[in-house]
């Protein structure tokens, strides 16, 4: 009942262990389902997401916050969408946008460059192409990292697993991750549904008022909503008036409160 | 038969995982007490032998770096000797870093629990104390392997697997492990072992080089046939290459041995501005 998020660089064969982890596990798999419903519920382009999450953020983009933005709305659709669990996701950041739930099985596939140029030159690509294509992409991928979440995509401390797709197979891949995810430590218990669905809610709360109120850091338990805010917001109309929309439109939210002049928490999304 | 390379910076819980699938599988084992008889062996003082496997050199510590490299290249040496007669669970000696492409040698780098502490120094230790002196661990590891081998002990590309034991319990590790040992894609065959060989020769004919306190040195093998790469000021090419030949002729299981040499620019450049 867990649910795993696998992480790969491109051509690194992630994609074909996902695909065959959630057919032995019987688990829903989820890719670009993410974006389409990201982009349904927030009414933003599907391309507009897809480069949130995974360019770099530009020169002027570090200052109009756009990319945070859309990292929000994309980080809460994906938790409510795994909140029930039993899900295996192959998109991207998933191990980052999760990294607060403790029944999240968090895998990475590498492949060596070579044999990840290989793959590429398949496609049609010329050698000199398809290594730069990767080289480029996987730039990207660490500038995007390092500059959202202030870490390398190749620390191993990220994941759980990382398993190199060269001398084992993806065989052996699926069959270490089902395994692990067997797990008692990643079993969805009544406690980390609970979990789930409260990372979801302060997820949701914060997509919400992030871009009026980016600075603002939410957190939830047991359906209680706390939301630490400065002084001068608080009192803003606009901001109860959000938080009051939001209240009616969730029926799930026991009681939110609103806290002013407290750090936010470590935990706060 | 396979061989299996751990690498941690929990140096209890490395040693918890090996010795339990050398257990399980009843391979014999390898680790940092082998540094003694190597250091015996190749009449090197033991500290020594210890300090050039976890600093670098320092003139403060009294290493140079021709003891250093010559420490190391002992070790190699003896490491690849140990590990040809296969069904062998080594760790603790950084074989991670120069066992490279043998197919029958699984490479695995465990993370998590606070790495490079051991149980006793945790308990001992304030969490603000403890991070630093894990990042300080972690600067000095990285300092050491990118000097010794040039390469990142904590890349993950350099294994087949890392596995995070903050979430995954030991066993659930050594179950991992010793059932992937048992894969077919892990015995050795004819080539791997020829490729562990060529590891082995080279490893031979660098510490045979070293001892002679030759510098500038490259060993490359394939198939049994030795290329030595080596840099020197031009007057000194044929006297190099000819001592090159002379001393690795006597090395044993040598076939084949071609000598390539470089102009040392620098060098060539400092004697001609005197």
């Amino acid at each position: 009942m867990a649910i795993i998020t696998i992480s790969r660089g491109s051509y690194s064969m992630g994609k074909a262990v996902a695909e065959k982890v959630a057919e032995k596990l019987e688990y829903c798999i989820l890719s670009r389902d993410l974006l389409i419903n990201a982009s349904a519920s927030f009414h933003i382009p599907q391309k507009k997401l897809e480069k949130a999450i995974h360019d770099a953020p530009g020169v002027f983009e570090q200052y109009s916050h756009t990319k945070e933005v859309y990292l929000a709305y994309i980080r809460s659709t994906l938790t409510e969408m795994v909140a029930g669990g039993n899900i295996v996701y192959h998109g991207l950041a998933g191990h980052l946008l999760l990294n607060r739930l403790p029944h999240v099985l968090k895998v990475r596939i590498t492949a060596n460059l070579e044999s990840r140029i290989a793959r590429k030159m398949k496609e049609g690509f010329s050698e000199h192409k398809a290594r730069t294509m990767i080289i480029e992409d996987d730039g990207q991928r660490t500038k995007w990292t390092q500059k959202i979440y202030h870490a390398d995509p190749n620390d191993s401390s990220l994941y759980d697993m990382v398993i190199c797709i060269d001398k084992l197979s993806i065989e052996d891949a699926v069959s270490f991750i089902c395994q692990s995810a067997s797990k008692k430590t990643f079993e969805s218990t009544s406690d980390r549904i609970r979990q789930a669905k409260d990372l979801s809610l302060a997820c949701k709360a914060k997509a919400s008022m992030i871009e009026s109120f980016p600075e603002v850091g939410i957190t939830c338990e047991y359906g209680n909503l706390l939301v630490y805010a400065s002084e001068k917001e608080a009192h803003m109309a606009k901001f109860k008036k959000i938080l009051d929309a939001f209240q009616k439109e969730n029926v799930g939210i026991h009681n939110l409160e609103v806290h002013t002049g407290l750090p936010v928490p470590a935990n706060a999304v | 038969m396979p061989i299996l390379i751990l690498s941690s910076e929990n140096k209890d819980l490395e040693q918890e995982i090996a010795e339990k699938i050398a257990k399980k599988l009843s391979y014999t084992t390898i680790n940092e007490h082998f540094l003694n008889k190597i250091a015996d062996k190749h009449l090197l003082e033991r500290k020594k032998m210890w300090e050039a496997m976890h600093s670098t050199p320092s003139i403060l510590k009294r290493m140079s770096p021709k003891l250093w490299h010559y420490s190391l290249s002992c070790v190699e040496l003896e490491v690849l000797e140990r590990l040809v007669e296969d069904r062998c669970v080594c760790w603790g000696l950084a074989a991670h870093l120069y066992v490279m492409i043998v197919s029958h040698v699984l490479k695995v780098r465990l993370i998590g629990r606070n790495d490079s502490c051991s149980q006793s120094d945790i308990v001992k230790m304030a969490p603000d104390k403890m991070k630093k002196y894990l990042a300080r661990q972690e600067r000095d590891r990285e300092k050491w392997s990118m000097k010794a081998f040039n390469r990142k002990e904590a890349e993950p590309g350099l294994y087949d697997m890392v596995i995070n034991l903050d979430q995954i319990q030991v066993d659930e590790a050594v179950n991992t492990l010793s059932m992937t040992m048992e894969y077919p894609r892990f015995k050795a065959m004819t080539y791997s072992k020829n490729n562990l060989m060529d590891h082995v020769l080279a490893a031979r004919v660098k510490n045979a080089l070293l001892v002679k306190s030759m510098t500038d040195i490259h060993v490359h093998t394939q198939n049994g046939r030795v290329v030595v790469t080596t840099s020197s000021v031009k007057r000194e090419k044929s006297r190099k290459i000819e001592t090159i030949k002379e001393i690795a002729s006597h090395v044993k299981g040598i076939g084949y041995l071609e000598v390539h040499w470089n102009k040392d620019i620098i060098t060539e450049a400092a004697i001609s501005c005197r």
